[in-house]
């Protein structure tokens, strides 16, 4: 064996051991089977759709309290106009009252 | 010939409803006019009592009695065939005009305008007012939707005359199948943004529940049917779950290619509680789930995005995929034109990687819009990862909005509108997932590359509009859009200057919104001191009648 074709051996030998190493690293993150993997991959999806479920059920409350705080702003809005015209009226019933006292005395 | 016809049929209404409805006629500051009232073989006395009333009171009242009940269309166009007015203004019998109704119409129908509408409010049982409907502008699209024109309505009489009056059989909803017709053929819709009709709202009355009047509806269906048909719209129409709201289905008249431009550093992140790369499940959603398959993908990645994400993405689109590398700071803009001139298709669905497909028809029901005329972009309804609303349309009211933000995702909108329950012309979409036409991008120059971070689309959109095209928001297509819930994600310096500078007027006028509704808002609540509560009738209190009446005595 020359020299050049030694190196190649080594080259690969260090190749196939860094694949073997990369397939040991990835068997430790399957499991010890792939059927295992396939297993957790369900689990993971199952509790993907749990979390999305529990989220839309947290969306729609969400959503109705920002629609209830429209709501509310309508009815403060009410609330304040009925306030202004009410103030408007006892204003001008006030204005009526002095005219009709300065009429009746002055 | 007087200016107005205000037509109104009359059965059976209640005595002092009917007096007042007559009474707001006669009341308006614009006198030029007469009210025709048809009586429709009425059978409670008092209604023959109240017309002649207000015939012998006031000569501007015309009355025809009918010899039997024929049904409000029979009435209405017996009420247009006496009627002599240039212009005619429907008026129900129970309802009220505010005072200047007439005099608003008249100052917007010119020469050029053929037809009118006002905004509206509801008369409560208890004589309150509330409820008051803020219309947008005219707005073709969401008129096949739903009738939000109603009243109060008035349009040329010719023009009336000329699309044949009220139809037979679609009772219920001839007014919907008459403002389609006259829609179709009149020159320019005006809208008065005032509250210029009082609609009572009676146990009967449709503006009260669906419930009691179905067959309304099913006219409506019909009437909007009819109406695609005449504008060569090959559609079919279904109500929907929302009363007086209707779905077009649109038959693609073609299948044109679409490319799907989407530009991506290939990140990742957590969703429903797991780690997705963003731009792969984007793609695959629409791959595995679209009903629209004639698509190519144009994948804008910027030079760090990682290897195993491009291999992904090859795996899943194979020869349907071009990636553009991108290697300059981020702009947006830039990386959307950039993957636009390596477009191929005739249209654009521009697209944010951080989005999954949600209704299989949604691209689709994008392209269909792009098929009729005068419509240059269409955007689709966006939720957040918990459902509520991130896109409903853009909302240009001072600021700029997301119509109805973090809204249920399945909510119609606010009452009486329901906004997100329809099709509408909106005054922009955002560009995460809306179809644009090739040429009309290209012509108004794509995206302003000024702008790297925010109100490109909002730019983009201005440009449409201001060359001339309508751009549609469809509640039909949906995508999951897992933004930040932040309206803006940091603005640069200088963007809301550019924007605001460039657009300021529209901007500040969105001709689909109101302005009666509460700036720097976007859902549909009214100005301050513009209360659907108001007004309350002034009336004189204890101590104003005390003194009224002692002041009215003889001697004091």
């Amino acid at each position: 064996m020359s020299e050049g074709q030694a190196d190649e051996v080594d080259a690969l030998q260090r190749r196939v051991d860094e694949l073997s190493a990369e397939v040991d690293r990835l068997r430790d993150l399957v499991g010890p089977s792939e059927q295992s993997y396939l297993d957790l991959r369900r689990d993971l999806l199952a509790a993907s759709d749990a979390v999305r479920g529990a989220q839309a059920a947290e969306g729609v409350q969400r959503g109705r309290v920002i629609e209830l705080e429209v709501e509310l702003a309508r009815a403060r809005q009410d609330q304040d106009h009925f306030q202004r015209v009410v103030v408007q009226q006892v204003q001008a019933g006030r204005r009526r009252v002095g005219r009709a006292l300065r009429a009746r005395f002055f | 010939m007087s200016r107005f016809s205000v037509i109104t049929t009359v059965y059976d209404p209640e005595r002092d409803h009917l007096e007042a409805c007559i009474a707001s006629v006669a009341a308006q500051t614009f006198t030029d006019l007469e009210h025709v009232l048809v009586d429709d073989a009425s059978t409670q006395p008092h209604v023959r009592e109240v017309l002649a009333a207000a015939a012998a009171a006031d000569p501007r009242v015309r009355v025809v009695h009918r010899d039997e009940n024929g049904g409000i269309v029979a009435a209405s166009n017996d009420a247009l065939a006496v009627a002599t007015g240039e212009l005619v203004a429907l008026l129900d019998h129970d309802d009220v005009l505010d005072p200047n109704a007439l005099a608003q119409m008249h100052a917007v129908v010119g020469d050029e305008v053929d037809v009118a509408y006002s905004d509206h409010d509801l008369i409560r049982p208890d004589g309150r007012h509330a409820t008051p409907s803020y219309k947008p502008d005219f707005s073709p699209e969401r008129l096949r939707a739903q009738n939000y024109i109603t009243h109060l309505l008035v349009a040329r009489r010719s023009l009336v005359e000329q699309v044949g009056g009220f139809r037979p059989g679609y009772d219920g909803a001839q007014d919907h199948d008459l403002v389609l017709r006259l829609a179709e053929v009149a020159r320019a819709v005006a809208h008065v943004p005032a509250v210029l009709y009082h609609w009572r709202q009676s146990p009967r009355s449709v503006t009260t529940s669906s419930d009691n009047k179905p067959w309304a509806f099913e006219a409506g269906v019909r009437a909007v049917a009819d109406h695609c048909t005449r504008v060569g719209l090959d559609a079919t129409v279904e109500l929907t779950d929302h009363e007086g709201c209707y779905r077009v289905h649109r038959r693609l008249t073609t299948t044109p290619l679409v490319s799907v431009v989407v530009p991506t550093r290939g990140s990742a992140g957590r969703v429903w509680g797991a780690t997705r790369v963003f731009v792969v499940e984007a793609v695959r959603s629409i791959i595995e789930r679209s009903t629209y398959q004639h698509l190519e993908f144009v994948v804008v990645y910027d030079t760090a995005t990682p290897e195993p994400v491009l291999h992904a993405l090859r795996r899943l689109a194979g020869d349907r995929l071009r990636l553009v590398e991108y290697d300059r700071p981020f702009n947006f803009s830039e990386k959307m034109n950039l993957g636009a001139v390596h477009a191929t298709g005739d249209l654009l669905l521009m697209l944010n990687d951080d989005t999954e497909l949600l209704d299989p028809a949604s691209i689709e029901v994008l392209v269909a819009h792009l098929q009729t005329p005068g419509v240059a972009m269409a955007g689709a309804k966006l939720l957040f990862a918990d459902g509520t609303l991130q896109h409903g349309g853009h909302v240009y009211h001072h600021q700029l909005r997301h119509a109805c933000l973090s809204w249920r995702g399945d909510s119609p909108g606010p009452w009486p509108l329901r906004p997100l329950a329809v099709e509408r012309e909106c005054s922009g979409v955002t560009a995460a997932a809306a179809v644009i036409d090739r040429r009309v991008f290209d012509q108004v120059g794509g995206f302003p590359e000024e702008l790297p971070l925010n109100y490109n689309d909002v730019d983009l959109c201005l440009k449409v509009r201001d060359a001339g095209h309508r751009i549609i928001w469809t509640p039909w297509a949906s995508w999951y859009h897992f933004e930040s819930r932040t309206r803006i994600a940091g603005e640069r310096p200088g963007e809301w200057e550019f924007i605001n500078q460039r657009w300021h007027r529209q901007i500040h006028h969105d001709p689909y919104y109101n302005v009666n509704l509460a700036p720097d808002r976007s859902d549909w609540l009214e100005r301050p001191w513009r209360s659907g509560a108001a007004p309350v009738e002034t009336r004189p209190n204890l101590v104003g009648r005390l003194l009224t009446r002692a002041r009215t005595k003889p001697g004091v």
